[in-house]
């Protein structure tokens, strides 16, 4: 039997891990034979359209992330279910979620799971859906005034067709101009100045590069935005700009850096920084498929998704109190990212084909045929 | 046969018993029976039972809000006691201060059936006091949702409601809410409270489970309820 879904997600077009996900989900939940739309909370306003033949309906310009619209999306579109894509906090309206069936991807990237994410969970009644074991661990510990929440697992994946090894490595990087350097990259969304760790990460690969001066630093990312770093003054700053090359700030700002030039990116890389506190954590996990070993921190995702590659010790770490949360988030020390880049200096070519093997136990027709699969029909036998 | 039966469930709190009754008392205008269920270690199990005032009661062993409720509710849908026109799921933290509140919320409640519902002076989103059509009872099977044991069957409630278009809220009918929340002058935190506090995390994730995998079931269930009764659906 099939379900009639509504995705209540960004435009898969956009450039975003949650659209990137929007993408490759949709698509595969039609192949399953389930009737999908996406009920816009970015990147389409106020008009409706299609995406690869799948209905986009639009948010508005007069809420945030379409909740004065989905609702009458869902009744429109005659759905079974609802599910939410985005940070669960930025709900605002519960009322909204009760006459609708939803699950909410909740990304979980604290420790205990954030106090607004459990408040929109149990006030909107919809059912929690873990991206992450470490996202389940803590939504069923139920510790500091939240109940211990029941989820499902449904955990993010990527393609690893398209995210591959490079046939002819040394030529790519000799074309990128890479050939003798030690390549360390880091690809985010320059919006965050804590919970993705950015400073302990430059500061951390500036002292590393006093020692090894054929490191250089690849950054994709754009160099400013109003929540985020001005990454060229922080680099001028702690003496790593010298040694950084950014990706192309107009094609990425425009959304013109494909999966497939990205996957160029990882591949010419040595290694990938991704230390942040990550509700998922796709981009190092596209790194690996890509050959490319990571290196993160033993918080949040990091040790799930670290296969192969390095991780920095949580006695290499701090943690530090965020309000709106009511959780922890860890902050890395700034030694503990130097020797991480110490050891991957030494070892990460060594660990490339590990990493490809690892990442693609993450496959996304892998992960939608094991998990979202079963929880599918599972939901539709329901009625 | 009588109009309303109201079923509350109660342990350790006979002065409670002692103030519903007195209250509704003095402000009941339909034929109403007040039928308590009370658990049979319960330390003040005579003292209620003197303050049911000869009401009828059900004594079993310990159970929690919702068991208790479907258990004096089966009595009037299955085993043999008169079925009234609805059942009523009062606290017995509750006291109807409007003086013929059973009669307009008998009165209000939806062609076909339904759900219908005072103001509490806590909340006005859900039911924590309700009234609901017996048919509808029958239909389900269960007059609480017999995975919660205490917390969200009044969610539930309101969730059956309005997918079914026919939940009602009465703000001209107060039954008090004396909750040690927003009465702490009338009512202290007991053991009772302290009691049905253990089961919120299993009562959350039951009630979350069921509004993913039941309710679109059990809506058309109280849909078709009223559909037999001729009701615009």
């Amino acid at each position: 039997m099939a379900l009639r879904i509504l995705w209540h997600g960004p435009h898969p077009d956009m450039p975003t891990g949650y659209a990137g996900q929007t993408a490759l989900l949709l698509p595969r939940l039609k192949l399953l034979g389930h009737d999908v739309a996406v009920s816009a909370t970015a990147g389409q306003p106020n008009h409706p359209g299609f995406w690869h033949g799948i209905p986009v309906y639009p948010c508005t310009t007069y809420a945030d992330v379409g909740e004065d619209v989905v609702g009458p999306h869902y009744r429109h579109f005659r759905a079974d279910l609802v599910i939410t894509l985005l940070c669960t906090w930025l709900l605002s309206y519960p009322a909204t979620w009760r006459d609708l069936r939803t699950v909410h991807l909740t990304p979980a990237d604290c420790d205990p799971m954030s106090w607004a994410d459990y408040q929109v969970i149990a006030d909107t009644g919809g059912t929690p859906a873990a991206i992450s074991r470490f996202g389940e661990k803590m939504m069923r510990a139920g510790t500091e005034g939240r109940a211990a929440l029941d989820p499902l697992y449904l955990p993010h994946g990527i393609d690893t067709k398209v995210f591959t090894p490079a046939p002819d490595r040394d030529a790519l990087r000799a074309g990128m101009g890479f050939d003798g350097k030690f390549m360390v990259g880091m690809n985010f969304m320059n919006n965050d100045r804590q919970r993705k760790n950015i400073e302990p990460a430059l500061r951390g690969f500036a002292e590393f590069r006093k020692k090894h001066k054929n490191a250089y630093l690849a950054i994709h990312a754009l160099n400013a935005l109003p929540e985020g770093f001005h990454l060229q003054r922080l680099g001028r700053h702690i003496g790593s700009w010298d040694a950084t090359s950014m990706s192309p700030q107009y094609e990425l700002v425009t959304g013109m850096i494909t999966p497939p030039v990205l996957a160029d990116w990882y591949r010419a890389m040595d290694v990938v920084l991704d230390i942040g506190n990550e509700g998922f954590g796709l981009t190092g996990l596209e790194a690996q498929a890509c050959g490319t070993p990571v290196i993160r921190g033993d918080w949040s995702t990091g040790p799930e998704l670290v296969g192969p590659g390095f991780l920095i010790p949580a006695s290499a770490s701090e943690p530090y109190w965020n309000e709106k949360h009511q959780a922890d988030w860890r902050r890395a020390h700034v030694a503990g990212v130097r020797q991480a880049l110490e050891e991957a200096y030494e070892q990460a070519a060594d660990r490339r084909e590990a990493s490809r093997e690892f990442a693609v136990t993450y496959d996304i027709d892998d992960v939608v045929a094991r998990y979202w699969k079963p929880v599918l029909e599972d939901l539709a036998a329901d009625g | 046969m009588a109009d309303l039966a109201v079923l509350v469930p109660s342990r350790g709190r006979p002065a409670s018993v002692e103030r519903l009754v007195r209250a509704c008392a003095l402000t009941c205008a339909a034929d109403t029976v007040l039928h308590f269920g009370f658990d049979e270690d319960d330390p003040e199990l005579e003292a209620n039972i003197a303050a049911a005032a000869g009401w009828p009661r059900t004594v079993a062993p310990r159970m929690g809000l919702a068991a208790w409720t479907n258990r004096l509710a089966r009595k009037y849908t299955a085993e043999g006691l008169p079925p009234p026109r609805a059942l009523a799921s009062v606290g017995d933290d509750m006291r109807p201060v409007t003086a013929g509140w059973d009669r307009m919320l008998l009165d209000k409640l939806p062609a076909g059936g339904g759900f219908c519902y005072p103001d509490d002076k806590r909340r006005d989103d859900i039911p924590e006091a309700v009234v609901i059509s017996t048919p509808i009872v029958e239909a389900l099977g269960w007059m609480a949702l017999p995975q919660c044991a205490h917390w969200f069957i009044d969610n539930v409630w309101a969730d059956l409601g309005r997918a079914a278009g026919c939940l009602v809220y009465c703000p001209d009918v107060t039954v008090e809410h004396l909750h040690p929340n927003v009465r702490p002058d009338v009512t202290r935190t007991d053991q009772t409270y302290h009691d049905a506090a253990g089961s919120f995390d299993a009562d959350l994730a039951a009630y979350q489970s069921w509004r993913l995998r039941r309710m679109r079931a059990d809506a058309a269930v109280v849909r078709g309820v009223r559909e037999a009764a001729g009701a615009a659906v």
